[in-house]
């Protein structure tokens, strides 16, 4: 029986291949296994964070906490999914409360893993900012950073 | 370096079943060389901004490697790591001079992702863990069905811990049907799972097993070294495909017609690069964003070719040339990726140049001869 199925399958064009992308598609986001989904689905909205010291001056994030702004997003985004997920809403429908409690997480983290002697001594707090780009009608707009969180050092 | 006449020459009966290639010792050699450079390079030695695997991923879920950021792996490891894989390029026990630095690539990988994802070196390690397999894979029947079976009962064990965790177990009707609904589709899919690795490592297992016996065991013949690549090679294409295919499911269908909304993803991207280094964003991204949303059909068509290379990733399967030829497709789509998006995959456009391209070939790509 397997053997008749195997050799049904060698028939199927670029039949080792198939089988790891399916594996793939199924497996998703375990790593080292992936299925890729960067710019997957998008939609008229995209946001960006960074964090600044407590006169809004944006400090270099690689430089800083040396893992950057791209992944200070995601861990936004899993820690906002996280809270709105048990309230059983998606995290476009997330209140500016919730916002608040998961970017008061990130920076949390990101502080922790601030290299020491990268802040200068003068800066006393750090802010964690969300900034919106749109496409609305035809246009793209910027809207002003949302403050996230702030923490003292 | 020219191949021993003893050595079975495998050639591709039709062009959509393809087989592995002819490669040269030499042109193993350097692919072993390259790749074992890219592995060692792309690894993120710096641990330490990791302390946590708040989201964890793949082994993160049965492991805590946050120990890893108190205390990173340091130039001791890392020395035996290089040391070890130079004996892999030698082709010296490779399944096992492999191990130390795909062990601390899996490791670090999964620490690292387990804060937040990325995908800049997943593949490489992917393509290690390929050739990691088939050079450990037991060759006997009686091993093969061993290792295959624990490995079989790894993943229905995984299977049962998902169905425990599922909510709504033991609760009124609905959730108890809902939780059913949910245990058997969670059963399905690990079922093609296991019928999938099943199949995988049986066809290693076969290939191995139909090889020559070793004159040299510390030291395999290119046959095996073929077969590696090989692996290598439809592991990386899958990627491609695999990643073209979920940008159909994830946007029901619509990546095309939505391709304007990329202005603003080009605009997020651009200034995460901004927010990284502080280095001002270019000059042009303004008029490149309004540009998309103004000439919707065009960035369609430029966009578009980007998703029509990732869904025939798999014709690098055919022949020399059509590896030659997608390697060169795929590294001037990350370069134009970089330039616009200022997203940067080197280790893919790395391992395009090693795998795909092939350089130390060429003459043979183009040759006469060229088959397979």
């Amino acid at each position: 029986m397997l053997a008749h199925l195997r050799a049904l399958w060698l028939r199927v064009p670029f039949h080792h291949m198939i089988p790891v992308v399916i594996m793939l598609f199924l497996i998703k986001e375990q790593f080292p296994f992936s299925n890729f989904p960067m710019y997957s689905n998008f939609d008229s909205e995209a946001d960006v964070v960074f964090i600044t010291d407590q006169n809004d001056k944006v400090q270099p994030m690689d430089k800083v906490f040396r893992s950057g702004s791209s992944t200070a997003k995601k861990a936004y985004k899993k820690e906002l999914g996280k809270i709105t997920s048990k309230r059983k809403r998606d995290t476009k429908e997330a209140t500016a409360p919730e916002r608040a409690a998961a970017g008061k997480i990130v920076l949390a983290d990101w502080v922790a893993i601030a290299k020491p002697g990268a802040l200068a001594p003068e800066i006393k707090a750090l802010r964690l900012y969300r900034r919106t780009f749109e496409l609305v009608d035809g246009r793209l707009s910027d809207k002003a950073p949302e403050l996230l969180a702030e923490q003292t050092r | 370096m020219s191949m021993p006449s003893s050595l079975p020459k495998p050639r591709a009966k039709v062009w959509w079943q393809p087989a592995v290639f002819d490669y040269s010792q030499l042109e193993a050699f350097v692919m072993r060389a390259a790749f074992a450079f890219l592995l060692f390079y792309s690894i993120k030695w710096e641990t330490a901004p990791y302390k946590t695997q708040r989201n964890p991923t793949g082994l993160a879920h049965f492991f805590d490697f946050t120990w890893l950021a108190e205390h990173p792996p340091g130039p001791l490891w890392q020395g035996v790591c290089i040391l070890s894989l130079v004996l892999y390029v030698l082709g010296l026990l490779p399944a096992l001079t492999l191990a130390p630095t795909l062990a601390s690539a899996i490791m670090i990988g999964t620490l690292v992702t387990s804060k937040a994802m990325h995908h800049s070196w997943q593949a490489v390690t992917l393509i290690a863990l390929a050739q990691f397999l088939v050079y450990a894979w037991p060759r006997g029947r009686q091993l093969h069905r061993w290792v295959l079976g624990l490995i079989l009962a790894a993943i229905a064990g995984i299977a049962f811990r998902e169905i425990s965790l599922l909510p709504g177990f033991a609760m009124a009707m609905k959730p108890f049907f809902s939780w059913l609904g949910h245990a058997l589709n969670t059963l399905i899919h690990f079922t093609i799972i296991g019928f999938i690795v099943g199949f995988l490592a049986s066809e290693i297992n076969r290939a191995k097993s139909g090889l020559p016996a070793e004159a040299a065991p510390l030291r395999p013949g290119l046959p095996l070294h073929r077969i590696a690549i090989y692996a290598s090679t439809v592991t990386f294409a899958a990627s491609y495909v695999v990643c073209g295919i979920v940008k159909l499911v994830n946007s029901d269908f619509q990546w095309i017609q939505k391709v304007p909304y990329l202005s603003v993803q080009l605009l997020k991207s651009n200034w995460d690069g901004y927010y990284d280094s502080l280095v001002p964003v270019p000059e042009w991204l303004d008029k490149v964003t309004q540009g998309i949303v103004d000439h919707p059909h065009l960035a369609r068509l430029i966009f578009g070719s980007g998703l029509f290379v990732e869904l025939f990733a798999f014709v690098v399967l055919i022949n020399r040339r059509w590896a030659f030829v997608g390697g060169l497709v795929i590294i001037a789509m990350h370069l134009s990726i970089s330039k616009i998006m200022d997203l940067h995959f080197e280790y893919h456009m790395a391992a395009a140049l090693i795998l795909l391209m092939n350089v130390p070939g060429l003459m043979k790509t183009f040759g006469r001869a060229s088959a397979c």
